[in-house]
């Protein structure tokens, strides 16, 4: 389990660092086949049937329909690339490492003496650097990377505090974040078409 | 019983009018014709209410409306009685005259005007009687909201969408101060209802806040002077019938609040609250009368007469909470019998001149004074009808304005009984002094409204055009000028009313009022005595014409005057005639220090200087509230917005930052780090 969640950790400081989208696209499926694992792994300790069926669930929709579209739309986005992110990759790294010691020590501070500490606070800290990636690029599809960066730390709170979440609130979550991601997807394709970039700092010249 | 009945009956006219609309929006004229016969008989059926209540007693009954808190009960009891005969008897003259006035608006929303037009008489109804705190507020609000729309009919003008967002504005403010007093009380009484409001336990501080509440409230609907700005602006842009029940009758519901307040829910006050009220009424009423006066639209200058107005109807509400402070109840009671007795001339009357003002833009089709003049001869009925209302409204004797005002300055003069030491003789006093200066001054601009409007010889052509208007409009004036001569006249019928609207009160006593003498008003009780009598001064009034006349006859000699010489040539015109502006500048420059005005003259000489230059001449007001008050909290705000729109970027990165920012503060505050 800690291994899971030091990967966890490294693919998510990974991402504050790449510039090739596919290779983002990648880092992410990683990630949620590690959240996946995670959630089998629980399963397997508390010993029941419906965190199995969570964790294939996670599987299919996080591992398999949403990195394909993902990756997908990539291969059509040939020229893009995160060439000049509002943060820096060095200074959007280190404040990732803040992101870290923060959720630690909030996770110290709120839930003392927890058995899963470290899992909640790679939790919080994931939300925190998902947020992260959506502040600081430019590119549409980073975007996306960071909602579902943030998405899966929010599963693995879940995870962690609950020991397993009922089914049909697990159910809800994934079609949320399915949702969310083929509108984003379409979104970026319509994007592409209409403004020749993904770029969505050009989205400021929308404002009245 | 009947009582009962006719309340279900004026509720279901307005209804029906409402929705008469719906069926008959074929044929405009249709439309016109039923709407009104339905509001006339819903505001017949008000007025038979209302004097049914006064001899059978208050009436109760719950109507079949669920409310979240509590029925909706209504009780109408003698004040709410009161003002629904305001309503009545103004809502069935407007409704007369808007069989011909809406001939306007053919093609122009007219089914949209008189299904709001039901909507706002049946909402003012509702205001006065309904006894639940949700339900009150809730009609008031709908009150409100209908008279805005109304306000904003013809809203493809600019002014008439700027006026109407300036009434909403201030509205809403009163009505955020009016919830809170409503709210205050009701939370401490633990009910909805009026009737539990009564006498509730209160400490004193909250009590003060709760009259401060209700008097920035309803003084923003009454047009108190710092909040008075968007009277001047609603009323010339509504339709004129509107104007007139606005002007008499919807302002006259921030009245009937006040008194629910004063005389039933707060019971009686420290003395400074009276005070207050005093100072605000008199600086309301004189400051009313001089922009009256120095304004040349004549509805514009309507709005400022009934600031004016409002004023003294307030001077006579702050005197009886001075009186009640020191239990002097029979003179808290003719206090306030005056301040009823102003609230319905100032209805009758107001009404009036804004029917005539009306006719006169109906066919005149202007409301600057300076295009009108010679209508006396073009309109004579309207013209005469005019002269009755601006008669009563400087309160000439014989006219209904007249008994209020000489009732309130009674109420004024006792002031010293209640308000003891120096001070309060002192206040008196000048209080007194300032009304006598709002007379003159009403008494100067209503001169000047009636002459400018219907003396001299048009000054445009427009008001050369003019006829007659339709005899509905001329019928529904004359009614109303016959009220303000039976009133003036016989003062004794109203103030029966009035001693019926205001016995259920126990904290004030209107016994002291006589009422046996016909033609004779006066009070009589141990050390407080007055009285007037009407016939007399009639008498007196005659006397001086006939007298006036004979010493005419006698040693006016007749000049005989052959040819123009002294126009060098010139047949008189217009032109010579006495203009709005310069009939009040000499008012200006007495008042320049309180009406800043600039005067302005434009010069266009043309190229050949032999052929002469055209003057333009033109005034400009500086309001000094809109100055001081307004134009600051209007900056405050655009600065305020101008601040925040910098955070406003519309980049999507930088909103996502905020949400970051936000989520890390709460989750570490939430920890208690």
């Amino acid at each position: 389990m800690n291994l899971l969640i030091i990967i966890l950790l490294i693919t998510s400081l990974l991402l504050t660092r790449v510039a090739l989208l596919k290779t983002a696209v990648n880092i992410i499926l990683i990630q949620s086949f590690m959240v996946a694992l995670a959630c089998g792994i629980e399963g397997m300790e508390a010993g029941e049937l419906h965190m199995y069926i969570a964790a294939i669930l996670t599987a299919i929709i996080k591992v398999g329909i949403i990195p394909y579209a993902l990756l997908n739309m990539v291969e059509k986005l040939q020229y893009e690339k995160e060439d000049h992110p509002i943060l820096t990759v060095d200074a959007s790294s280190i404040v990732a490492c803040i992101a870290i010691v923060l959720a630690y020590g909030l996770i110290d501070q709120a839930l003392p003496g927890a058995d899963s500490r470290d899992a909640l606070a790679t939790a919080v800290a994931m939300t925190l650097i998902g947020l992260l990636l959506i502040m600081t690029r430019r590119q549409a599809i980073m975007q996306i990377v960071g909602l579902i960066t943030m998405e899966n730390g929010i599963y693995l709170v879940g995870l962690s505090v609950t020991k397993g979440l009922p089914l049909i609130i697990e159910m809800g979550i994934f079609f949320d974040v399915l949702v969310a991601v083929v509108v984003l997807v379409i979104l970026t394709r319509r994007l592409k078409l209409s403004g020749m970039s993904t770029d969505i700092s050009r989205l400021k010249k929308l404002k009245g | 019983m009947v009582a009962e009945y006719l309340y279900y009956g004026i509720l279901l006219f307005f209804s029906t009018g409402i929705l008469s609309v719906i069926f008959t929006k074929r044929n405009v004229k249709v439309t016109n014709y039923i709407a009104h016969s339905i509001a006339f008989m819903g505001c017949f059926m008000a007025i038979l209410c209302a004097f049914f209540v006064f001899f059978q007693g208050e009436l109760n009954l719950v109507l079949p409306i669920l409310l979240l808190f509590g029925d909706m009960r209504v009780r109408v009891d003698g004040l709410s009685a009161f003002f629904l005969l305001i309503i009545g008897v103004i809502g069935a003259a407007t409704s007369i005259y808007a069989y011909g006035y809406s001939r306007e608006y053919y093609g122009c929303r007219l089914p949209l005007m008189v299904s709001l037009y039901n909507a706002f008489l049946l909402s003012m109804a509702l205001v006065v009687t309904v006894h639940h705190v949700a339900g009150f507020i809730i009609v008031w609000e709908i009150m409100s909201l209908v008279s805005f729309f109304l306000v904003n009919q013809e809203y493809e003008k600019k002014t008439s969408t700027r006026a109407a967002y300036i009434y909403i504005l201030m509205t809403h403010v009163g009505t955020v101060f009016i919830i809170s007093a409503f709210l205050l009380l009701a939370v401490a009484a633990g009910s909805m209802d009026f009737g539990q409001l009564k006498g509730v336990l209160v400490s004193d501080f909250m009590r003060n806040i709760i009259f401060l509440c209700v008097f920035l409230g309803f003084g923003t609907k009454a047009g108190i002077v710092p909040l008075h700005i968007w009277l001047p602006r609603a009323h010339p842009a509504a339709p004129s019938h509107i104007s007139a029940l606005m002007s008499g009758v919807m302002l006259k519901t921030a009245i009937y609040g006040m008194c629910r307040f004063f005389l039933d829910f707060l019971g009686t006050g420290p003395m400074w609250w009276g005070v207050m009220i005093l100072v605000f009424a008199i600086i309301t009423a004189a400051l009313g009368a001089l922009y009256a006066f120095i304004e040349h639209d004549i509805k514009r200058l309507l709005a400022y007469s009934t600031v004016e107005n409002m004023g003294i109807i307030l001077l006579g509400i702050g005197a009886g909470m001075v009186f009640l402070s020191c239990q002097q109840t029979i003179l808290a009671g003719i206090a306030f019998s005056a301040a009823l007795y102003h609230v319905f001339n100032h209805a009758v009357f107001k009404s009036l001149f804004f029917m005539g003002a009306g006719a006169v833009m109906q066919s005149a089709h202007t409301k600057n004074m300076e295009q009108l003049g010679g209508l006396i001869k073009k309109m004579p009925y309207t013209a005469v009808c005019c002269l009755i209302a601006a008669g009563a409204i400087v309160a000439l004797p014989t006219l209904n304005g007249f008994v209020s005002e000489w009732l309130t300055f009674q109420a004024l003069l006792f002031l010293p009984q209640a308000w003891s030491g120096m001070i309060g003789k002192i206040g008196s006093a000048l209080l007194i002094a300032l009304l006598g200066l709002t007379g003159a001054l009403a008494a100067a601009c209503f001169i000047q409204a009636f002459g400018i409007t219907f003396l001299a010889k048009p000054r445009s052509k427009k008001a050369q055009e003019a006829v007659e208007v339709m005899p509905s409009m001329v019928i529904a004036m004359g009614m109303l000028a016959g009220l303000c001569i039976i009133f003036g006249m016989w003062p004794q019928i109203m103030l029966r009313i009035l001693q019926q609207a205001l016995v259920g009160f126990t904290s004030i006593d209107v016994t002291g009022l006589k009422l046996q003498e016909w033609y004779l008003l006066s009070f009589d009780q141990g050390q407080v005595r007055g009285s007037i009598s009407i016939v007399g001064i009639g008498m007196l009034l005659l006397c001086g014409i006939v007298v006036a006349y004979i010493l005419h006859r006698k040693f006016g000699k007749e000049i005989k005057a052959t040819g123009e010489t002294w126009t060098c040539g010139i047949v008189p015109n217009s032109h010579m005639a006495y203009t709005a502006m310069g009939f009040s500048k000499s008012i200006r420059t007495v008042f320049k220090n309180i009406v800043h005005t600039y005067d302005e003259i434009l010069v266009s000489t043309s190229d050949n200087k032999y052929y002469g230059r055209e003057l333009f001449y033109h005034v400009r007001i500086q309001y000094f509230f809109v100055s001081v008050v307004y134009r600051p909290i209007n900056e405050a705000i655009i600065r305020t917005a101008t601040f925040m729109k910098s955070i406003q970027t519309g980049s999507v990165q930088l909103y996502v930052g905020y949400i970051m920012v936000i989520t890390v503060i709460v989750l570490i505050w939430s920890t208690r780090w």
